[in-house]
C-alpha cells in the first residue's frame, strides 16, 4: 500500500519509523514546507521528498495520506486529502474545534476514503489488556480510575504547541489519549470538571487535572502535565469492586536503557515487540485493505475531542460541563 | 517531666496506635482509659497494662492531658468537659461532624484555658516536613497545583454509619489532605467541587470521590489548585493499608512525594498475597511526642482546634457540591469567642 506522509515533525518522525516496520506499506513520498525535514524524513523510509500536500499527490499515486499537521491545519488537509479521493490516517486529536471535526465526519461518512486517526493508546499492550480485564468483568464494577500522564515539552515547528489556538494545549494534545481510553474502556462521558493554566501566562508550561463522572457513574481523574521536567511517563490505576489495577511506566520494564539520552526521551521505548505505533498503522492498514471496522472510528475521535473541548471550556469558566447532544 | 495523660475511648482504629506510643514514650505517664464501651475499654487497658476509669470524669481527675478516639459525633460529648475540667486534649480528626460542636470545643479551649490539638500526624512525615521546606524556599519556583491522594480500605463498624461517623470517605479522609495543604502552603480553601459515590463497600456510604479545590493565599501562585482523592478504593488483595500521595507542580520542578513509599514487600509462600510493611518514621509517635511537648512547655504545638475547623469546612463543602454537582464556596466560620 503505498502512503504518502504530510508534516514530518516530531509525530511524522515517529510514524514513518513505525512504516519502515511493516513490509506492506511502502512510503513514497514525504511533504514538508521545511525543506530539510522533507529530506531528512524521506530519507527515513526511502521516499521522495516534497515542498507541499498537492506537490506529493501530483506526482505520485498514493492511497493513503498520513498527516501529522500542526491540529490547527487537520481539518484543510483532511478535505483536500478526501477531495482527491485519499484514505486519510490523521494524527489525533481529529481537529482544533468540533466544527472542524464534524466537516471531516462528514467528508468521511462514505465507504470510502476512509479516515483512521491516531488514538495510539489504544493499541499500548497495557492498556489493550486494562480493556481486555474490564470487558471481562475480572475487576468488578469500576468506581475511580486514575490516569497521569506527564511529557516534556515539545518545540514543534514554529513553537506550535505553545500557542494555544492551534494546539489546544495539554487537554487536546496530551491528555485526550486518556479522555478516549477512558470513553472506550468505561463509556459515555457524563459531567467534566478541569482546572488548569489556560488563561494564565505561562510560556510552555500547561499542567490540568480533570474529573470526569460517566453514564456508568464511575468517576476518573486524569492528570496532564507540559513541560514535565523529567522524563515522559505515564500512569493508569482502576479501582473497581473485585480489583484494583495499576499501570506505572516508571517502573522497570523488560528492557531499560539507562544513559543521557534517555533522560530526555519523549515517547515511551516499548520492549514487548510490539511498538503501538506500528501496530496502530499497521491496522489502519489493514482495514483499508479489507474493509473491516477501525478499532478507533472517527465518530470516537471527534467524541474524544468534545471531551478535551468540554475540560477547557470548564477550565475556562470554571464549572461542570455535562455532555449533551451526542452525535 | 512527664505528662500524665489518658485516652478516652477505643472506638477508633487508630487507638491501639496511639495507646502503645503512649505506653513506650518518656515523656507520657500512661495513667489509664476511659470507654463508654467497658467491656472494650477494660480489655485495652488490661492489654496496655493501664487502669480502666469507668468514667471520663474520673480519669479526667487524674491526668493533665487526654487523646480523644471515640466516634466522630461524640467528639464533642467528650472533648468539652476534658477541656472544662482543665485536661488538655488532642482530638482524633475529623474535629467534629458538625461546624457547632467543632465551634463549642473551640470555645471551650479558650475560655478554659486548656489545650485543644487536633491529630493530623501526617504533617509530621520526614518527607512531608521537607517538601514543606522545599516548596517554601522555592525549590520549585511558584506553586501551580497539587495533586493528592489519601486511599485506604473500606474500614469497618461505626465508620460506615453515617450518623456516627458524619460521612464515609470523604469525612474521614479529606482532611488529612487539606490540612498538608494548609500547613505546607499557608493556604486557604476557597472553593471545592467534588464528585462523590459509593462503589466498594456495603450500604450505600461515600466511598469513592475526587475532589477539586481552589487555593488563595500563601506560598500559591494565583489560581493555584489542587485535587483530593480520599476514596476507600483498596481492598482486601492490596499489599498495605493505603496511601497518603502528594504530586507538587511548580514552574521550575515537580516534587512527587509518596512518604510511605519505604516498604519492606513481603512474599508469603503461605497466604500468597504479596504484603508491604512500612519501615520510616512513626507519625504518631512524633505527633503525640510534639502534643506533649508543647503541654509541657505550655506552648500548644501541632495542628490546632481552627485546624480542625477548617478542615471539617471543606469536607462539608465537598458534601454540598456532590449533592449540586456545582462547585461550593468554603464559608469560613469564626469560633464564637
Amino acid at each position: 500500500m503505498r502512503v504518502g506522509l504530510v508534516g514530518a515533525g516530531f509525530m511524522g518522525g515517529v510514524h514513518l519509523n513505525a512504516y519502515a516496520a511493516i513490509p506492506e506499506v511502502e512510503v513514497v513520498g514525504v511533504a514538508d514546507a521545511r525543506t530539510e525535514a522533507a529530506v531528512a524524513g524521506a530519507e527515513l523510509v526511502g521516499a521522495r521528498p516534497y515542498a507541499s500536500f498537492e506537490e506529493l499527490v501530483a506526482a505520485e499515486d498514493v492511497e493513503v495520506v498520513d498527516v501529522c499537521l500542526p491540529t490547527a491545519f487537520h481539518r484543510d488537509l483532511a478535505l483536500r486529502a478526501a477531495d482527491e479521493g485519499k484514505h486519510v490516517i490523521l494524527e489525533k486529536p481529529i481537529a482544533r474545534t468540533i466544527e472542524d471535526a464534524q466537516e471531516i465526519l462528514e467528508v468521511f461518512s462514505g465507504d470510502r476514503p476512509r479516515l483512521f486517526v491516531g488514538h495510539v493508546v489504544r493499541f499500548f499492550p497495557e492498556y489493550l489488556g486494562i480493556k481486555e480485564k474490564i470487558d471481562a468483568g475480572d475487576l468488578g464494577t469500576v468506581g475511580v480510575v486514575r490516569t497521569s500522564r506527564r511529557s516534556p515539552f515539545l518545540l514543534g515547528w514554529n513553537d506550535w504547541y505553545a500557542d494555544w489556538r492551534v494546539s489546544g494545549g495539554v487537554l487536546l494534545d496530551l491528555v485526550i489519549h486518556d479522555f478516549d481510553f477512558l470513553r472506550w474502556a468505561l463509556g459515555e462521558v457524563e459531567r467534566v470538571y478541569a482546572r488548569g493554566m489556560l488563561g494564565r501566562e505561562y510560556n510552555r508550561l500547561d499542567y490540568v487535572l480533570v474529573t470526569l463522572r460517566f453514564e456508568s457513574g464511575a468517576i476518573a481523574h486524569v492528570e496532564g502535565h507540559w513541560g514535565y521536567p523529567g522524563p515522559f511517563n505515564y500512569s493508569i490505576e482502576v479501582a473497581g469492586t473485585s480489583a484494583l489495577l495499576t499501570v506505572d511506566s516508571t517502573e522497570p520494564s523488560s528492557l531499560e536503557l539507562i544513559s543521557e539520552a534517555s533522560a530526555h526521551s519523549e515517547v515511551p521505548d516499548l520492549a514487548s515487540g510490539k511498538s503501538p505505533y506500528v501496530e496502530e498503522l499497521r491496522h489502519f492498514v489493514h482495514c483499508i485493505a479489507t474493509g473491516e471496522e477501525s478499532l478507533v472510528r472517527p465518530h470516537d475521535a471527534s467524541e474524544a475531542l468534545r471531551i478535551s473541548l468540554a475540560a477547557t471550556e470548564s477550565v475556562l469558566t470554571g464549572k461542570p460541563v455535562t455532555l449533551g447532544g451526542r452525535t | 517531666m512527664s505528662v500524665r495523660v489518658g485516652l478516652v475511648s477505643f472506638a477508633h482504629v487508630h487507638s491501639p496506635a496511639y495507646a502503645a506510643v503512649l505506653r513506650d514514650l518518656d515523656a507520657a505517664d500512661f495513667v489509664g482509659i476511659t470507654d463508654e464501651d467497658t467491656g472494650r475499654g477494660a480489655e485495652a487497658a488490661e492489654l496496655f497494662g493501664v487502669r480502666f476509669f469507668d468514667s471520663a470524669g474520673s480519669l479526667f481527675d487524674e491526668v493533665d492531658a487526654v487523646v480523644v478516639c471515640s466516634e466522630n459525633k461524640n467528639h464533642a460529648r467528650d472533648v468539652i468537659p476534658a477541656l472544662q475540667g482543665g485536661v488538655h486534649v488532642l482530638c482524633e480528626k475529623p474535629i467534629s461532624t458538625t461546624i457547632e460542636d467543632a465551634r463549642a470545643m473551640i470555645e471551650a479551649s479558650e475560655t478554659s484555658g486548656s489545650q485543644l490539638r487536633t491529630a493530623f500526624p501526617v504533617r509530621y512525615l520526614p518527607s512531608i516536613v521537607r517538601a514543606r521546606e522545599l516548596v517554601r524556599g522555592g525549590a520549585l519556583g511558584r506553586i501551580l497545583a497539587l495533586n493528592g491522594t489519601n486511599h485506604g480500605q473500606i474500614p469497618g463498624g461505626w465508620f460506615l454509619d453515617p450518623e456516627l461517623a458524619g460521612g464515609g470517605a470523604v469525612m474521614d479522609h479529606t482532611v488529612h489532605l487539606a490540612d498538608v495543604l494548609r500547613w505546607m502552603l499557608d493556604v486557604d480553601v476557597k472553593s471545592v467541587y467534588a464528585e462523590i459515590d459509593s462503589f466498594f463497600g456495603e450500604g450505600g456510604t461515600d466511598d469513592a470521590a475526587i475532589l477539586t479545590l481552589e487555593l488563595e493565599g500563601g506560598f500559591v501562585a494565583d489560581g493555584a489548585f489542587a485535587t483530593i482523592d480520599p476514596s476507600w478504593s483498596r481492598g482486601d488483595g492490596y499489599p498495605t493499608w493505603g496511601d497518603v500521595t502528594l504530586r507538587i507542580a511548580g514552574t521550575s520542578g515537580v516534587l512527587d512525594v509518596d512518604p510511605f513509599a519505604q516498604p519492606l514487600r513481603t512474599f508469603d509462600h503461605e497466604t500468597g498475597t504479596p504484603s508491604w510493611s512500612y519501615v520510616g518514621e512513626d507519625m504518631n509517635a512524633l505527633m503525640l511526642a510534639d502534643f506533649l511537648r508543647g503541654v509541657t512547655e505550655g506552648k500548644p504545638s501541632g495542628a490546632s482546634g481552627l485546624d480542625g475547623l477548617r478542615t471539617l469546612e471543606v469536607v462539608l463543602a465537598a458534601y454540598r457540591s456532590g449533592e449540586e454537582n456545582e462547585p461550593q464556596v468554603v464559608e469560613r466560620t469564626e469560633p464564637r469567642s
